[in-house]
């Protein structure tokens, strides 16, 4: 049985050569399969850096999900255990990026994951400043509106 | 050929990158703008093209956007660069949508503080509509929220707040008069119709001869309603002394009873009080509150008399210490009787 090779080709110009099994897990290359066999298929929006740490993610998760429905559970948990040291060592800008980049591909499995670490970072703050330092997020409130901001929200502060 | 500075190389910067954040790449032409005048900056220097190109995507490596399209060059020969809006890296509306429903109400609220764009995503009623679902998943069964918005709702019942604050009276003491009379074995020894501020004023100069325990509890500043005996009299220890006392309203023309008789019983020798209670009626709308007392006590002077006894009372003072502390809790207690 042969396995066809793809190449993903990054914005700044680094190769990948992946297999079906990764590229199908992207909803937007899936239909590539078909075309690009062999040739570089472009993905304009994500750089290097992250278009591996994507096809890292796809490989890993092809073990699994590679039509074997009743792998054990044991799998899914070293899975698991797999996505959660993969996205939490990763800096909040790289997580970011990696959110992008499994919009534009929708590879659902991936977006979920990084808008969940997104969300645990959010969790982790205690209030509105540690949100903005945490994100660096610049707050384009006055001193008023932010007063009144916090009056509305000071139910959920006690 | 002018070499440019580091430091000041650094500085700028620090300074584009700030501003491109603050401008959030709405403003796209001010962002024009800026490199334009970078780009001057660079020209005043004369550096040739080429080193200015490295430059540029130096500053972009930085501050991390992606490499922009060259668009133009200006008349002195400088490259003019337009950063696309969504390069910038903002949270964009996407990311937030997608990353809010996986919070839990109070991140959420949170998050409205953080900035404009945040708190104009998170007040969407969806994302509280979800989190009422996780609270209480009934809701859902209704199309429409209970309260108006699910953000309200979430709002109002998601903690239970202990301590709340009285709402203010409906009655003040000017609305007020109280009509007081104690007896001595059924003959009556004080009548007094007492306006419901002379209640608030208390006894002012104290007379001398009263104890200190006593001084210091009307000098004290707490809430307590305390009226002068006048005329003042006195009360023979071994006779039964009882009190009987009705409130009138003025803005209502009603009436109400705080004590229908009740006997002195305790004597109290160390804080030179005479005490009498009675449980309060309160108006059938509070059926279920009972247990409230009222009490009068007669305050009397610091002298030997008590030995002949004989109580020499110079005061009277009404209080609901059971319950009510406060002027606010007292008007709101009184306006609680059953009024007829």
């Amino acid at each position: 049985m042969t396995k066809e090779m793809f190449t993903l080709k990054s914005s700044d110009g680094f190769l990948f050569v992946v297999d079906e099994a990764v590229v199908h897990q992207s909803v937007t290359l899936s239909p590539m399969v078909q075309d690009c066999a062999g040739r570089e298929y472009p993905i304009n929006n994500v750089t290097g850096k992250i278009l591996n740490l994507v096809v890292e993610y796809c490989k890993n998760h092809v073990v699994v999900d590679g039509g074997d429905s009743s792998s054990s559970s044991s799998s899914g948990d070293a899975l698991k255990k797999w996505d959660d040291e993969f996205i939490t060592q990763m800096d909040l800008s790289t997580v970011y990026d990696l959110i992008m980049a499994a919009n534009y591909l929708i590879i659902k499995g991936l977006f979920d994951l990084a808008c969940q670490r997104v969300a645990d970072e959010i969790a982790a703050c205690k209030d509105h400043e540690e949100i903005r330092a945490t994100l660096g997020i610049v707050s384009d409130y006055t001193a008023e509106e932010e007063a009144e901001v916090l009056k509305e929200n000071e139910w959920a502060f006690d | 050929m002018h070499k440019l500075k580091i430091v000041n190389f650094k500085n700028i910067i620090v300074f584009i990158k700030i501003l491109l954040v603050k401008t959030c790449g709405k403003y796209f032409s001010l962002i024009f703008l800026i490199f334009f005048r970078f780009t001057d900056a660079f020209a005043c220097f004369r550096l040739p093209l080429i080193s200015q190109e490295k430059i540029f995507s130096r500053i972009y490596k930085i501050i991390q956007i992606q490499p922009p399209q060259i668009l133009c060059k200006n008349q002195s020969g400088s490259v003019l660069i337009f950063v696309e809006q969504h390069c910038l890296k903002m949270f964009t509306e996407e990311v937030l949508k997608n990353v809010f429903p996986l919070l839990e109400g109070e991140d959420l609220a949170a998050c409205m503080g953080v900035c404009k764009q945040w708190r104009h995503i998170a007040k969407d009623d969806f994302y509280w509509k979800c989190q009422c679902a996780k609270k209480w998943p009934s809701v859902c069964k209704r199309t429409k929220p209970p309260t108006g918005t699910y953000y309200k709702m979430f709002q109002t019942f998601s903690k239970r707040r202990l301590n709340r604050t009285l709402p203010p009276p409906r009655l003040s003491f000017e609305n007020l008069e109280f009509f007081v009379d104690i007896w001595s074995e059924d003959k009556p020894v004080y009548s007094g119709l007492i306006p419901g501020l002379a209640m608030e004023t208390g006894i002012k100069p104290l007379p001398s001869g009263i104890s200190n325990v006593l001084r210091t509890h009307l000098a004290k500043p707490d809430y307590k309603m305390v009226v002068p005996a006048e005329p003042r009299f006195t009360v023979p220890l071994n006779q039964t002394v009882s009190v009987s006392m009705l409130v009138g309203r003025n803005d209502s023309d009603k009436v109400a009873r705080i004590i229908n008789r009740s006997v002195f019983e305790y004597i109290d020798r160390s804080s030179y009080r005479a005490l009498a209670f009675e449980y309060l009626d309160l108006s059938p709308y509070y059926p279920f509150v009972s247990g409230i007392r009222a009490w009068v006590s007669l305050l009397f002077m610091d002298a030997e008399d008590i030995n002949d006894g004989v109580l020499d009372v110079f005061g009277i003072q009404l209080d609901f210490c059971d319950v009510a502390e406060t002027k606010e809790e007292v008007l709101w207690l009184l306006d609680m009787l059953d009024w007829k």
